[in-house]
């Protein structure tokens, strides 16, 4: 099944989560988006992605071992800052609880928006309408 | 022993919640299916290592990552005892842990019998 998004351009999507089940499956949905993907497994790959490449969204899961996905996106956050105007890439939170208490630490980490598990195709096309609505047709 | 940590009425596989979830891909569910299932040896290995060893950080991102897949692949009975596991490494009570492993064993092997054999 392909979902009917008409892009501008291919939208670049970095998938950052641990679990490999997940990323297969986020990977799988989000081509059938149409989007180009990689999927990495860390924080800390994360912050060496968003440094050396283009991206237009980034998937991050919440609890990874290592650089979590709360760091890895308050460093992204920081490192925006001194980019000259400022950026802002969208950071949508893959979280599995949606505890006030981790919404808040989302928020404040710097994330634009909260899916909880399960992924569906459905949350996926709501968060391309929230964040990637300049890339659209 | 089950019935202490999971509540009754949830379903190893709740298929029409994960195909609706997925489109109704059936051939991408299975396969992703698979390919938890492929995994299970693996990480109860871990699980069972890190719980006789009380080595609580591997414990609990085990029994996280697992609760997260299943929760993607609405395996309803392994998400639950994965939270309960969880949640037993979060407050380090390795008392019942032991109890939980056995559950989790048994809906471990649960779902795998559902699966076409190899």
């Amino acid at each position: 099944m392909t979902h009917d998004f008409k892009w501008k351009t291919a939208p670049a999507v970095l998938i950052a989560d641990d679990s490999m089940v997940n990323r297969k499956i986020m990977e799988s949905f989000l081509q059938q988006f149409g989007c180009s993907v990689k999927t990495i497994s860390n924080g800390e790959q994360a912050l060496q992605q968003f440094t050396s490449s283009r991206w237009d969204l980034i998937f991050m899961d919440v609890n990874m071992p290592g650089m979590d996905g709360l760091e890895a996106t308050a460093r992204i956050r920081e490192a925006e800052k001194q980019n000259n105007p400022p950026s802002h890439i969208p950071i949508v939170a893959l979280t599995g609880g949606i505890m006030p208490d981790e919404q808040r630490k989302c928020y404040e980490a710097g994330m634009d928006e909260i899916i909880a598990k399960p992924l569906s195709m459905e949350n996926l096309s709501s968060v391309f309408k929230n964040n990637l609505s300049h890339l659209i047709h | 022993m089950s019935e202490e940590y999971i509540p009754e009425t949830l379903l190893v596989l709740d298929k029409a919640t994960a195909l609706e979830n997925f489109c109704d891909n059936s051939e991408l569910l299975d396969e992703m299916l698979q390919y938890f299932a492929d995994g299970i040896p693996e990480k109860l290995k871990n699980l069972k290592t890190s719980i006789a060893a009380k080595d609580y950080p591997v414990w609990i991102s085990t029994a996280h990552l697992i609760k997260g897949e299943a929760a993607t692949l609405c395996l309803q009975r392994i998400n639950a005892v994965a939270l309960k596991l969880e949640q037993a490494g979060k407050h380090q009570e390795p008392a019942e842990a032991e109890a939980m492993l056995a559950v989790m064993e048994k809906e471990m092997q649960a779902f795998a019998n559902t699966l076409p054999k190899k």
